[in-house]
């Protein structure tokens, strides 16, 4: 786990929701910092407690110094993807008119919640951003939640796409012309004649405008992703995956790790949450404690089938760290430092 | 057909959302009814679970219980066929790269898309479902609170025209308590229990919504504190120590758990069953047997 911790300058902890990701991310963070180093750790969604153990309870995205005694320096910082978006738009827009006519946009202020991709756009864009500013000797980022991990690595691509050349070049051509005056191309005529059956035409004049508009800030957003996929596939970030002992989301675990190996990111650690503590010799065991213990282990006897055909499936420079269950919340800074000492020592 | 009665189930990512909802479809089939369970998203679950490439068109997965994934795309394009009512311009539509561009724009038309199939048989628009019970397996609570949010955004965003009307129609039927019930699945544990605790007083208070709540994989640990606490005590190794610490932890978690949601209006529990091993249909019928003593 300490070279994980030593060789890298980005650290990416993925895996499917619900395996506790935030909460390794933020031990692996408390251990670093620890350890001697400058850390960053950006999250997305923690608990309010773990929130308040950081210090982000009102800050936000600012990245903020946690009061935690330690050889190096732990900062934290939670994702607004809104807050980042419009700073982005701010430093990238071409003049200040355009900024605003941006902002005003309706479909913009809904943008952080309904494009795909633009959460994670923007959580690539903040980690860029603090790794270029070389502020940190690791930074560790707490991907957000989605049904499919690999969504994360692909969800940029996606996002610009949306912004693909033809089609803000359609908007920019047609729209100052009257929208629907002077189109070319005459299947895009008729789809435009049922999209206008359907939202009407107030609705689609706000479309356009929130195309032509940001539409001229393709080329950054497409520039800077490229720039983040970079980043990514670089030997300076590593990745961690995060996984329970759960039979489908093994398979779902074991589906990423393949991904990631076969499109050359460098996975370094596999961690298995939420380990039962089995135990090899019960014999001191009174009775009625016996009982109790065999009928939680029959029901989570499968964990250990999991681990084996877990451990089979990674190769030898891969880490593989499992976490038992811990028997107190982890919603402090205390429960943390206790957690990062139990599992990287 | 009488119209179905439709569930909507919820719950924070990974607490047992689709198997509380397959486990209330199949209840609802072996009773006799004839139920249609609903996956949304971008892959499926239920096809590893049944063991069945699950698509949109229902597959009937054991005696009366049908299972299907809906993807909204799919869905909005079932329903704007019902109002272009031609298929050649339909497949136009959505095959131009600017539509596909616009589509994705704008707000809440996936969440709209889904709800609206979902509504579609007690709305009269669409193609028939010919369901008693239609149980959706929806997105976790944050994005079920965008979906429930994003019919009146629309209609309010886009004004009349029929999505606007279609809108309001399918706000209408997910806000009345007659036709669908709302379902919170959590975990015995603080954080999950906190978080249901705040998301079913936002449903009491935005949308004035009761929901039921179903505490899943709860463990039956037949031991009280005192007795525990001696195991802790007279543990003779660490491992035997450590067991009584996790036994001591988990009896204490659900104790919390139990008494702050025992103050929501209805509380229901699943045991911790052993995981998912051969038939999914037998694994659910015992689940469902076990979780009667709990
Ligand atoms: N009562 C139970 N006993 C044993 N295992 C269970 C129980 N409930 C759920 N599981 C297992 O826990 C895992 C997570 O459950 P499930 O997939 O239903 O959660 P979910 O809330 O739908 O997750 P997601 O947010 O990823 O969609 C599954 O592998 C399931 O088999
Ligand atoms: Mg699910």
């Amino acid at each position: 786990m300490f070279s994980l911790l030593s060789s890298h300058k980005l650290i990416l902890s993925v895996g499917t929701g619900g395996v506790g990701k935030t909460t390794v991310s933020a031990s692996l963070a408390v251990a670093a910092a620890m350890a001697g180093k400058k850390v960053l750790v950006v999250t997305i969604d923690p608990s309010k407690r773990l929130k308040t153990a950081l210090g982000l309870d009102d800050l936000g995205t600012d990245i903020t110094k946690v009061n935690l005694e330690a050889k190096g320096e732990l900062y934290a910082s939670l994702l607004d993807p809104k807050k980042i978006f419009d700073s982005f738009i701010k430093k990238n827009a071409k003049n200040p008119e355009l900024c605003e006519k941006i902002f005003a946009n309706k479909l913009y202020q809904n943008i952080s919640s309904l494009l795909a991709g633009s959460q994670e756009f923007t959580s690539l864009e903040f980690v860029l951003e603090a790794y270029e500013s070389n502020r940190f000797d690791l930074i560790i980022l707490d991907t957000p939640p989605s049904q499919h991990a690999i969504d994360f690595l692909r969800a940029p691509q996606r996002f610009y796409h949306l912004f693909d050349d033809k089609v803000v070049s359609w908007f920019q051509t047609n729209g100052d012309i009257g929208f629907l005056a002077k189109i070319v191309h005459s299947g895009t005529k008729k789809a435009t004649a049922v999209l206008e059956r359907l939202v009407g035409k107030g609705f689609l004049t706000e479309i356009y405008e929130f195309f032509s508009l940001v539409g001229s800030l393709a080329g950054t957003i497409q520039r800077r992703s490229i720039e983040a996929q970079n980043l990514l596939s670089s030997p300076e970030a590593a990745f961690c995956l995060v996984s329970s002992f759960d039979p489908i989301k093994t398979v779902e675990a074991k589906e990423l790790y393949r991904l990631l190996k076969r499109e050359g990111y460098s996975l370094r650690a596999v961690v298995m949450n939420r380990a039962f503590p089995f135990i090899e010799n019960t014999d001191s065991m009174p009775k009625d404690f016996l009982a109790v213990y065999n009928d939680l282990a029959e029901r989570f006897k499968e964990q250990k089938l999991l681990q084996r055909s877990m451990l089979e499936e990674i190769a030898g420079d891969v880490a593989y760290l499992s976490i038992p269950e811990q028997d107190f919340e982890i919603s402090s800074l205390e429960a943390l430092k206790t957690l990062s000492q139990s599992i990287f020592i | 057909m009488s119209q179905p009665s439709l569930f909507f189930i919820t719950g924070k990512g990974g607490v047992g959302k689709s198997t509380t909802a397959a486990l209330i479809a199949k209840h609802h089939a072996n009773l006799g009814k004839r139920v249609l369970l609903v996956e949304i998203g971008d892959s499926s679950y239920y096809s590893m679970l049944f063991k069945k490439p699950i698509a949109f068109d229902p597959v009937e997965v054991s005696s009366n219980l049908f299972v299907s994934h809906w993807q909204w795309f799919r869905c909005l394009k079932e329903y704007v066929t019902h109002v272009i009512k031609i298929e050649t311009v339909t497949n136009l539509f959505f095959e131009n790269a600017v539509m596909k561009s616009i589509i994705q724009v704008a707000p809440g038309l996936p969440e709209i898309a889904l709800l609206g199939k979902f509504t579609s048989s007690i709305r009269h628009v669409g193609p028939s479902m010919p369901y008693d019970i239609v149980v959706m397996d929806a997105h976790s609570t944050g994005h079920a609170l965008s979906m429930l949010r994003a019919p009146k955004g629309l209609f309010e965003t886009i004004g009349f025209g029929p999505l606007g009307d279609h809108s309001k129609g399918i706000h209408d039927t997910m806000m009345d308590s007659e036709l669908v019930k709302y379902i919170t699945v959590c975990l015995p544990e603080e954080l999950p229990v906190t978080e249901t605790v705040e998301f079913t007083e936002t449903l009491k208070t935005e949308f004035k919504i009761e929901s039921e709540v179903w505490l899943n994989k709860v463990l039956p640990i037949q031991a009280d504190a005192e007795t525990i606490d001696q195991w802790q005590e007279t543990a003779a190794t660490d491992d035997v120590k450590k067991a009584a610490n996790y036994i001591q932890g988990q009896v204490q978690k659900q104790k919390t758990s139990f008494e702050i949601l025992e103050k929501t209006d209805r509380l229901h529990k699943i045991i911790y069953y052993r995981s998912l091993d051969g038939e999914a249909i037998n694994w659910l019928s015992n689940l469902e047997k076990e979780s009667k003593d709990v």
